[in-house]
């Protein structure tokens, strides 16, 4: 019996002191309180933006950027072939069962006045990425030019990105035994050449380009038509830009 | 249909940290606060502080897809990440109740280790640090007792932080809630509570008569007082949560009358909180206690704490799932057996340190000395 403990044993073998009790009692929830409290905090900052402001203040944000990489979808093109999503898993080898690139469909309205609508879904690569702040050995990132991208060589598999992205563009990748997700073909881009999902769409439904430049395909689009993003109210600040997005299309598929 | 992100091993990773922070309080309790009532229960929660402890990671092995990577985890802390806090927090809290181990036994380890011979002492000259005394027992260190073991509670503390990690998703409306923190403490600490007092009626009390030692800790109100106020909070969530957006309000909707409900509000929440409450409180009433009442009322709030912490996990997922796909909720076979596994080690963890420790009563060591120096 250590001294302490045999000091107290000492002092007397009684059952249930009450006072006692309720004195610790009272200092174990007050400790339990500050503690919690301190965890609080810190949970409030990062609740308050749908992310953490103060981590994001040293990446560049999109004003900030030489070039930042965005995607315009224009859902009035979309004839729901889902040529996307087989042309990015062809070029990125994407395994079975799971897709970078995918097209919603719904039937909007009521019978018999319904309309059949798509909707391609695609990691958006935000300004606010909740993905990337989550990594507990950050492996996920975001590039200068706006692209979030993950380090396969770091990457634990944890899936706490997954959890977090609000467009379950994220996926564990069971033969690399990683997260994984769409790229934008960045290996593509660097070469110039546009991704496979924009490359092989039939309607011309998929642009991709440079916000920063007033001159690129993708801003003369959003300068021409009203153009949305999908879960605004996460405050991600998605870069993929839909003109002629049904907000019912958009409920239904992405809730 | 593809399986949870999160499942099985997740759960059983917020378990075992919950039945370790549960049984160190426990153990605080008399050894910090000197509440007399949970003295009898100090060494096993000890014991059951450290094995659980050593087995929080366990699960997290065979759920991470790079386990070979996971010392990146102890390199990479930062504020935004809370997982990433797992790796301070736990090695603190396991360097500090070992410590704290140390100073709390010394004097039974000293004896044991003059009391027994091959691979045992070896192993308890290891935990002893410093060169065991040959004549009259000194007393054991004061401030390292009190120092190492305050360190370990604070630590404890911060293990609302396995919450912490939930609550900061807003992606997943069940699980961004502030409050998902002191939860997981609560639940985690009334788990850890129930399974030392269970351990102890199982090694110590079985067979023995009533006395009015056992009387005070079957009788005590921390265990139905924690489990009320557990229950409250649940019940001030549900209602804050049902009413607010929709997106919240179906995620909540899922887990209170979907499919998910059986195991969180009936055998979560009734079965695991309410009925063992009430249960315990019975016990107040009745002279002596029952010991089989009381150990009724221990399982459930064990069976109670997983299904809990299953329940929410699961449905929290469930309406947003990768990629287009849909979820299925239950384990998967390849979970199952890694989740008994797992509690192999933690059973066989367990038998080793009640081989080691001298966790019985101090006299019977020192009948054992004296036997053996009569012997010499």
């Amino acid at each position: 019996m250590p001294g302490q403990a045999r000091g107290r044993a000492d002092a007397g073998d009684g059952g249930l002191n009450r006072r006692e009790f309720l004195k610790g009692g009272a200092t174990l929830l007050i400790g339990a309180a500050a503690g919690t409290s301190l965890l609080m905090s810190q949970a409030g900052s990062v609740l308050a933006q749908g992310s953490h402001a103060k981590y994001y203040d040293s990446f560049p944000r999109r004003h900030e950027m030489d070039h930042r990489w965005a995607m315009v979808i224009d859902l009035r093109r979309c004839v729901g072939c889902r040529a996307c999503t087989v042309a990015c898993k062809n070029e990125n080898n994407v395994q079975e069962g799971v897709f970078r690139t995918w097209v919603r469909y719904a039937e909007i309205g009521e019978y018999p006045q319904t309309r059949p609508r798509y909707l391609p879904l695609f990691c958006n690569h935000c300004d606010n990425p909740p993905c990337v702040p989550v990594c507990p050995v950050l492996a996920t990132y975001k590039r200068d030019d706006g692209l979030v991208l993950i380090d396969y060589d770091r990457c634990i598999g944890c899936g706490y990105c997954i959890q977090a992205c609000p467009y379950g563009a994220r996926y564990l990748n069971h033969e690399q035994r990683t997260a994984d997700k769409c790229t934008l073909c960045v290996h593509r881009l660097e070469a110039g050449q546009k991704p496979a999902c924009v490359a092989t769409c039939i309607g011309g439904a998929l642009t991709v380009g440079d916000l920063n430049d007033p001159a690129s395909d993708v801003s003369r689009l959003l300068a021409g038509y009203p153009a949305q993003t999908l879960r605004p109210e996460q405050g991600t600040d998605p870069m993929f830009f839909y003109i002629g997005l049904d907000g019912r299309l958009a409920r239904e598929v992405t809730r | 249909m593809t399986n949870l992100e999160w499942g099985l091993p997740v759960v059983a990773k917020y378990l075992f940290g919950g039945l370790s922070a549960g049984a160190f309080v426990t153990y605080y309790l008399w050894q910090g606060f000197g509440m007399r009532t949970f003295r009898p229960l100090a060494k096993l929660a000890w014991i059951s502080a450290a094995v659980f402890g050593l087995a929080i990671p366990t699960p997290i092995f065979g759920h991470l897809g790079q386990p070979g990577r996971w010392s990146e985890l102890l390199t990479s802390f930062h504020w935004t990440s809370p997982m990433s806090w797992a790796g301070p927090i736990l090695i603190g809290y396991l360097i500090a109740v070992f410590l704290n181990g140390r100073f709390f036994f010394y004097r039974d380890v000293v004896l044991a280790y003059h009391a027994s011979k091959g691979l045992r002492r070896r192993l308890l000259r290891i935990i002893l640090l410093t060169k065991p005394p040959d004549g009259p027992l000194p007393p054991t260190s004061g401030p390292g007792l009190k120092v190492t073991g305050g360190i370990a509670f604070i630590l404890v503390l911060f293990f609302g932080y396995t919450g912490l990690e939930l609550g900061i998703i807003p992606s997943r409306p069940l699980w961004a809630n502030p409050i998902n923190p002191l939860m997981f403490l609560l639940t985690g600490i009334v788990s850890g509570m129930a399974w030392v007092v269970l351990l102890w009626l199982a090694l110590e009390r079985r067979g023995e008569a009533s006395t009015p030692e056992e009387a005070s800790v079957l009788r005590s109100l921390a265990l139905p007082a924690l489990l009320g106020f557990f229950l409250a909070m649940n019940a001030v969530a549900f209602l804050t949560l049902a009413y607010a957006s929709p997106g919240v309000q179906a995620s909540v909707m899922f887990l209170a009358t979907g499919e998910m409900a059986p195991m969180f509000v009936w055998v979560g929440l009734g079965a695991g909180v309410a009925v063992p409450a009430l249960l315990l409180v019975a016990n107040q009433f009745l002279t002596p206690p029952r010991r089989g009442l009381a150990a009724l009322a221990y399982v459930l709030v064990l069976v109670g704490a997983f299904a809990q912490k299953y329940g929410l996990i699961a449905a929290g997922q469930y309406l947003a799932p990768p990629g287009g796909q849909t979820y299925s909720l239950w384990p998967t076979t390849g979970e199952l057996i890694e989740f008994v596994a797992v509690c192999a080690l933690v059973f066989f963890l367990f038998q080793v340190a009640l081989w080691i420790s001298p966790w019985r009563r101090l006299g019977e060591m020192r009948e054992s000395v004296a036997s053996q120096e009569a012997t010499a």
